[in-house]
Formats: structure tokens, C-alpha cells, sequence
């Protein structure tokens, strides 16, 4: 990976995420819906604050890697702008890495920005920090798998709305039955609710449940990453 | 000359579709190379195939001596085509600059503002590239083409859809890089561009290649050796033979003008190509 070209490419995509009115409102819906709920919930019970916080980050967490990553891709596709990256010498996995990473960026900027909003405790914010990051990461690759079958930024957004709510609603409705846990168990937001909820209690979180899920993570990074791998060999980033 | 391209027996075909049938091809160092052809006739797949977009089914490519897939080649050739996209909400100049990073040029204000002065666009640098013209883009397009100094260009109908002026600014452009050294490739259905800007040409028909020489020596080939002459009694048609002619005209009281019968490129295409089909 060439680091001059990592930096222009990173520089480029902050640019035009910034110029992107369709990324910008959906950036800003996570930070919306959560001060609707710290109002709309505020007097109710101190444990409305940590369901206020816990919807709102997984939301910031499902929406940035499924949907607007894919639309940051489908972007570039549709404008050809892809194609001409690619024939300067531009590599898949460069273009790909410096789309993630601003991802995350964002993630990061959000999640922190709803964690405040939500009246979380300062003590647990790099350990909040941390857990969101793990699982936005793994659900990255989906993303970018996504941005890759979308011709252009309005079929991404198709293909992205159900994968949004796929992540984001295992998390929410996992108590609701054993079939249901199971299955959510598998999720990385679900995952990101567990390792918060442990760094919370003061339990360790290399340990029991959120091990399990640090290791949920971990195997959507990998798998995701050798996935990718395969699919962009056989369809081509340009396809 | 040294060869700065060579291909033999490319094929490509697309499901049932033969797009390219045991081509080959021979680029001179120093040439512009026109590669003609109707609509679907296999000039952007041979593209591709050329620079390393594509695969071949059959055949063997090298450029610069090397294969086209290798990352060397990346930084010595330029690509052109109508599907080369612009940073609209970017301005002209960052652009190139993106580019310029990309290449690894050196001196990149310089070579920036020297590229852009080249295409005319140094006065819009400021400007966003989806304020500007078609002709404007394409001209950018050009530029950033151009901006790391390929010793091979690739371009594929540059000319296309652009309005007259534009596409002469292009033309000239083009011919002003060769000269300075640079191999063109290009393509386009324009014979008449063709005719003025290639050294040599090639021309494709249904994948394959049906003729391929410099227009003049194609346009000798196919020549139907006569001489037109109008005189008040109207045109006649008389052949190239000298004894011929030269009784003809000794005959002719009121001779008012001697047209040569040469075909052009287009003509010498659509002859081909009736033959071809029939």
C-alpha cells in the first residue's frame, strides 16, 4: 500500500463526503433521533439515559458502515470516477481502505457526539469508543460488498436500507425470545451492546459474553475481509 | 522504428459475441495510430485489452515491452475515454492536483500550471468542474490525461460529441504532444480526423482487422485511377493511364477542371466492409 496515495485518497473522500448532502443528513440522523429521545424521555427514570444511549449508538453504528459506505462507493461508480482512479494506479484495496477508514472516521465523530448528547458516563467513554469501533469495523466489508453491487447511489440506497435494519434490530429485540437472542447473538451491534454493557457493570470484558462477542467481531473483520477479497477477483471493482 | 506496442492474435469474445477475432497490431514509437471502425466493432475492447483492463481469451500483449497488467506500465502510459470521470463538486485544479499526488509528479504546482496553460483551462482553475462546458471538461479530461507525461497515450474517441472548435482545440493538441515525442493510439468512427491526424491507421470491422497502412497509402490501394475532367459539355471520367489522358485533354476545347478520383478513407472503409459482409 503506497502511503502517498493512501493520504491523497484520504483527503479526497473527507472532501467530498463533506460535499455530500445525501452523507451529511444521514450522518446527522443518528445525533437527531437521539436528542428527540433525551427529550422525549427526559424525567421518565435514570434508565431511560442508557437506553437513549444504546439505541442511538447502535443506530450511528448500523447506519454509517451499511449505507453510507455504500453510497460513498456507488458514488464513485457512477460518476466514472472509479474508473479513473483505476487507471491511474490506483488499487482496489487502497481505494477501499481509505473509504473505510473515513467510515470510521465518522463513526467515531458521531458515536461520540450521541454518547455526550445521551449524558453518558465519561468514564466509559474510550471503552464505549472502543466496542463501537470493533463492530462498525465488521460490518464495513458488508458495506463495501454492497457498494460494489450497486450500479449507482440510488440503487446502493435500496440495497442498504435492508441491511441497515438487519443490523440494527437483532440488538434491540433480542430479549424477546431464545431463537431471536441466539440469532443476535451473531451481530456485531449486538456484540458492541454487549461490551458496553460489561464495561458498564465493571465486568471484564476478555472474559464470558463479551469475549464471545470481541471474537463476533473479529471473525466478520476477517471473514469479511477474505470475502471481499474473493468477490472484488471475480466481479471487479468497475463492475 | 521500435515497436512501443505489439499485439498478436488478441481475441476476446462476450458470451456468444466475438468482439475481437486473432487480431494484431504493431504501434511505432513516435506514431499517431488511428484505430477506425464503426459503432460495436471491438476499438474500445481492443482499449482494454491494451491497457490491462480486460482480459484476453487468446493472444499476447506488450506494451512498453512489458504486460499490461504490470504497475510499471501505469505511470509511463495516459487513458482516455468517455468514461473518464471528473470530482464534480472539486474544483479544475483539485483535480489534478488528486492526480498529480496519485502519479507521484514532480514539481506538481509547475506541471500543474503548465498542463492546464496547455488546454487553456489556467483562468478556470478555480472554477468547479460541474460549472464548466462539455468542451471544458473534456479539455480537463485532456489535462490530467496528460499530466505525468506518458510516453503512450491511449485515447478513445477523443473527439466525440463535441462541438467543432473544441474538437479542432483537441486535434491540435494531440498533434502538439506527438510531436514532443509522445506515441498516440487512438481511436474514433471520424475517418476524417483520421485521415488528418494518423501516420497509420487500422481499420475494424466486426472485430477484426480489415486494412491497416498510412491513409495515403490505403487511399493509392483502393484508388479507382481515374481523373474527373469538367468541361462545358460536362464531366467525364478518364482513366490515370498518361496516353490516355494526355489524348483526352488534347481533344477537350474547353477544359474547366481536372478533379483526381482518390477515395477517402471512408470510402475505401465502406468498400471494405461491403466486401466483408458480402
Amino acid at each position: 500500500m503506497n502511503g502517498k496515495i493512501m493520504y491523497t485518497l484520504l483527503k479526497k473522500d473527507i472532501k467530498s463526503c463533506l460535499a455530500n448532502k445525501n452523507i451529511l443528513v444521514s450522518v446527522l440522523i443518528p445525533i437527531f433521533f437521539c436528542a428527540l429521545y433525551r427529550y422525549l424521555f427526559s424525567g421518565i427514570g435514570e434508565g431511560m439515559q442508557g437506553f437513549v444511549l444504546n439505541i442511538s449508538a447502535i443506530f450511528a453504528i448500523s447506519i454509517i458502515p451499511t449505507s453510507i459506505l455504500p453510497i460513498m462507493i456507488a458514488e464513485e461508480k457512477e460518476k466514472y470516477t472509479l474508473r479513473s482512479l483505476m487507471l491511474a494506479h490506483v488499487r482496489g484495496h487502497e481505494f477501499l481502505t481509505s473509504k473505510i477508514l473515513v467510515c470510521l472516521g465518522m463513526t467515531a465523530v458521531v458515536s461520540t457526539a450521541v454518547f455526550f448528547i445521551a449524558g453518558g458516563d465519561g468514564q466509559d467513554y474510550f471503552a464505549y469508543l472502543a466496542a463501537a469501533m470493533v463492530s462498525a469495523a465488521g460490518l464495513c466489508f458488508l458495506g463495501a460488498m454492497a457498494g460494489l453491487l450497486s450500479k449507482d447511489q440510488a440503487s446502493a440506497g435500496t440495497i442498504s436500507a435492508p441491511l441497515t435494519l438487519l443490523t440494527m434490530l437483532p440488538p434491540l429485540f433480542s430479549g424477546f425470545n431464545d431463537v431471536f437472542e441466539r440469532i443476535s447473538a451473531v451481530v456485531p451491534t449486538t456484540s458492541f451492546q454487549t461490551i458496553y454493557t460489561a464495561v458498564q457493570s465493571g465486568q471484564n470484558i476478555l472474559s464470558g459474553n463479551s469475549l464471545t462477542a470481541i471474537i463476533v467481531c473479529a471473525v466478520w473483520i476477517a471473514g469479511g475481509a477474505v470475502l471481499f477479497d474473493v468477490f472484488y477477483r471475480r466481479k471487479g471493482i468497475d463492475c | 522504428m521500435t515497436n512501443i506496442l505489439k499485439a498478436n492474435q488478441l481475441t476476446k469474445t462476450f458470451g456468444n459475441v466475438k468482439a475481437l477475432d486473432h487480431c494484431d497490431l504493431e504501434i511505432r514509437k513516435g506514431e499517431i495510430f488511428g484505430y477506425l471502425g464503426p459503432s460495436g466493432a471491438g476499438k474500445t475492447t481492443t482499449i482494454k485489452l491494451l491497457t490491462g483492463q480486460l482480459h484476453s481469451d487468446a493472444g499476447e500483449v506488450t506494451v512498453l515491452g512489458k504486460n499490461p497488467f504490470s504497475p510499471e506500465i501505469r505511470q509511463q502510459i495516459g487513458i482516455m475515454s468517455d468514461m473518464s470521470g471528473l470530482y464534480e463538486k472539486m474544483t479544475v485544479y483539485e483535480n489534478l492536483d488528486i492526480f498529480a499526488d496519485i502519479y507521484g509528479v514532480k514539481n506538481k504546482k509547475k506541471k500543474i500550471k503548465e498542463t492546464l496553460e496547455a488546454v487553456d483551462l489556467y483562468d478556470n482553475r478555480k472554477k468547479k468542474v460541474e460549472k464548466l462546458s462539455r468542451g471544458m471538461k473534456q479539455r480537463l479530461v485532456f489535462a490530467r490525461t496528460i499530466l505525468h507525461n506518458p510516453r503512450l497515450l491511449f485515447l478513445d474517441e477523443p473527439t466525440a460529441n463535441l462541438d467543432p472548435a473544441t474538437a479542432d482545440e483537441i486535434r491540435e493538441l494531440i498533434t502538439k504532444l506527438n510531436r514532443n515525442g509522445t506515441t498516440v493510439f487512438l481511436t474514433t468512427h471520424n475517418m476524417e480526423e483520421a485521415d488528418e491526424l494518423c501516420h497509420r491507421i487500422a481499420l475494424l470491422n466486426k472485430g477484426h482487422i480489415v486494412e491497416c497502412g498510412s491513409p495515403e497509402e490505403l487511399k493509392l490501394k483502393y484508388s479507382k485511377k481515374k481523373v474527373l475532367i469538367t468541361t462545358g459539355k460536362g464531366k467525364k471520367e478518364i482513366s490515370l493511364d498518361k496516353n490516355e489522358l494526355i489524348d483526352e485533354l488534347e481533344k477537350t476545347e474547353d477544359l474547366l477542371m481536372i478533379h483526381s478520383e482518390e477515395p477517402s478513407l471512408r470510402d475505401v472503409f465502406l468498400s471494405l466492409t461491403k466486401e466483408e459482409n458480402a
